[in-house]
């Protein structure tokens, strides 16, 4: 096996796994909420930007894009588990496979980068005196952080040395020297280039690809069941010791395993707290417009509840569960997913009134709540 | 009887497995169920924990089968699986809680128990712990433990020895002469002749889906004319005769 051929076969594997899921994912009904919510935005946004005074502060929003897009950093390497045996007699010989790895991957942080300075740089047009050339600047430094980052991770430099030069970039921005943070960007790729490895750090390698891998399929995960997700879990000991508070009693056996599935996964609270705080950004930017603020109860609202409907799915399969004599799962189940459908549509709507001081946001939480029942017992 | 599989057939989909097979486990006895890999083991465990569906013949546990009353059923029976199958978000007490409370246990009982066997297994340092940090071994002894919790009368138990220090081995055969004691039956599955030899009551020989011999040790010496003959003599003169 050599390096091209290695590249070649990993690489349109890759690409086919990932279309079976993007095929899957466009074909799902999540999609259409998920369409809503960008349109939402872009329309939300769209307004902001009309009513946007001049003396707002572009460039630390600007500044600010710089500090957190290389806070985020994923590399792929198109290796799996089976390689740290029957690499291992060609090992020296993949440098040309380590390079096309490394294109690939900071492709994708450019593009990565890209999008979202499209999205500021609308606004930092409108609030700052600038030049079509320092935008381009502007445009080739940020893409470059998005690139470094993932070439970073990949190379195992610290996380602090890009977050460092970012940091770097973003001051220029602020002390109105924009332009000068493609200087910072470059030298920051410089460093990378000092520091690449020479040789390919295959296990390494290996559990970076596992972590994209399961990143993409927890995304995938929303719209399609996805099999064999690895997923993490956090402790949560104030929630987990209430939990401890549910009735021993063989009726609740599903209870109390469903509510620890949830409050330690990501799939269950966490992704209730981040839809919500979502909401809650969308509600105040588009606080202007009553019916915004109105719909976006059922918006969020509903999209919680598509996705927290299956997040029972991992103990489901367990052989654990099959074997269990007592407790009603479904019951279980639906209990959690009204629960947190109220519990949000509350918090939402509470915002929502204080926000537009309309009762609109009663019919919105009334369509929020059909929704959370419509997925409870689906 | 506490075990009582009646010709049993069956296997994966369209595919048979076993053949006609007829297994008895009673109560104070532990059956080891012995057979080369592929020989239908695991798929006869399958049927018992009514996993698979039996396609003819019956599968019943004190008396009752699955499709009557598949609660009580699956009360009876507590299984120790060969590869560790743990909850990754339930620390090792909660697991041992969910079990007792989805068997029934009472709680004080439940708590009694757990301690008693996590103390025994070397194990209660570990009961806060997730079973990410678990070594293999601890997996294993956390599957052990959540079968024990349940206090079912009948314990399925799948190479149970896998990944265990001689420590934990010996305490968890001396658990089984307990169990056994206290009217418990166990049937085991195990490629650890010598040990099971030392500790079985009887032995299912099985091959291609079908018992090829069973009994007692002496029964089998008998049978095939080895008198001091070990258990691993057995078991190859079991497999040449089904293959002749």
């Amino acid at each position: 096996m050599n390096s091209q051929f290695l590249w070649k076969e990993r690489y349109q594997a890759a690409m086919t796994e990932t279309v079976k899921y993007t095929r899957y994912m466009a074909n799902g009904g999540l999609l259409f909420t998920v369409y809503f919510v960008i349109l939402y935005a872009l329309v939300v946004y769209g307004r902001f930007l009309d009513q946007l005074d001049p003396s707002f502060p572009g460039r630390f929003v600007m500044a600010a894009l710089f500090l957190i897009l290389p806070l985020y950093r994923t590399s792929r390497t198109f290796l799996v588990e089976a390689d740290q045996v029957f690499l291992l007699p060609v090992l020296a010989k993949l440098s040309s496979f380590m390079q096309q790895v490394r294109a690939y991957n900071a492709i994708f942080g450019i593009i990565r980068a890209v999008i979202p300075f499209l999205a500021v740089v609308v606004l930092y047009v409108r609030t700052e005196q600038t030049t079509p050339l320092e935008l381009v600047l502007l445009g080739a430094a940020l893409a470059l952080f998005g690139a470094a980052a993932n070439l970073s991770k990949l190379e195992g430099i610290a996380h602090r040395t890009v977050l460092l030069y970012a940091f770097g970039a973003a001051l220029l921005v602020i002390i109105d020297m924009a332009w000068m943070s493609i200087v910072v960007a470059l030298l920051l790729m410089v460093v990378l280039h000092l520091k690449r490895q020479d040789h390919l750090p295959l296990r390494e390698w290996i559990a970076l690809e596992r972590e994209s891998r399961d990143r993409f399929y927890r995304l995938a995960n929303w719209f399609v069941d996805v099999p064999h997700l690895s997923a993490t879990y956090k402790h949560r000991r104030l929630l987990s010791n209430m939990v401890e508070r549910i009735p021993y009693q063989a009726q609740t056996t599903f209870d109390y395993l469903y509510v620890k599935q949830f409050i330690r996964s990501g799939d269950g609270i966490g992704l209730i707290v981040r839809l919500t705080l979502i909401g809650a950004v969308f509600m105040w930017l588009a606080s202007g417009n009553v019916w915004f603020v109105a719909l976006a109860i059922p918006a969020f609202g509903g999209l919680t509840s598509f996705q927290l409907a299956p997040f029972t799915k991992a103990v489901d399969q367990h052989l654990l569960t099959r074997l269990l004599p007592f407790g009603n799962a479904v019951h279980a189940k639906r209990k959690i997913i009204r629960f947190a459908a109220i519990s949000q549509c509350i918090v939402l709507t509470l915002l929502g009134f204080f926000l537009s001081g309309s009762m609109y946001v009663v019919g919105g939480a009334a369509i929020a709540l059909v929704i959370g029942e419509y997925y409870a017992r689906k | 009887m506490l075990l009582d599989i009646k010709g049993l057939s069956g296997g994966y989909g369209s595919k048979t497995v076993l053949h006609d097979i007829n297994i008895e486990v009673d109560r104070g006895e532990l059956v080891g169920l012995i057979g080369l890999n592929g020989a239908g083991k695991s798929t006869t465990i399958k049927h018992i924990l009514g996993l698979l569906p039996v396609k003819t013949g019956s599968v019943r546990i004190n008396g009752l089968d699955l499709a009557t009353n598949e609660t009580e059923y699956r009360r009876q029976v507590a299984y120790i699986p060969e590869q560790p199958m743990l909850y990754e978000q339930l620390t090792l007490r909660e697991h041992l809680r969910l079990m007792a409370q989805g068997y029934d246990v009472e709680e004080t009982i439940a708590t009694e128990r757990a301690q008693h066997y996590a103390e025994r297994l070397r194990m209660t340092k570990q009961l806060e712990w997730f079973p990410s940090v678990f070594s293999k071994g601890m997996k294993q002894k956390a599957m052990i433990l959540c079968a024990l919790v349940t206090g079912s009368e009948l314990l399925i138990v799948d190479e149970p020895f896998v990944g265990l220090d001689p420590l934990a081995i010996r305490e968890l055969l001396q658990i089984f002469s307990e169990l056994k004691q206290d009217g418990k039956g166990i049937l085991m599955s195990t490629h650890i002749l010598e040990t099971a030899e030392r500790h079985c009551n009887r032995f299912v020989l099985l091959h291609e889906g079908h018992i090829a011999a069973e009994g007692t040790t002496a029964a089998l010496r008998a049978r095939y004319g080895l008198q001091d003959g070990t258990l691993d003599d057995l078991y190859v003169a079991a497999i040449e005769e089904a293959e002749r």
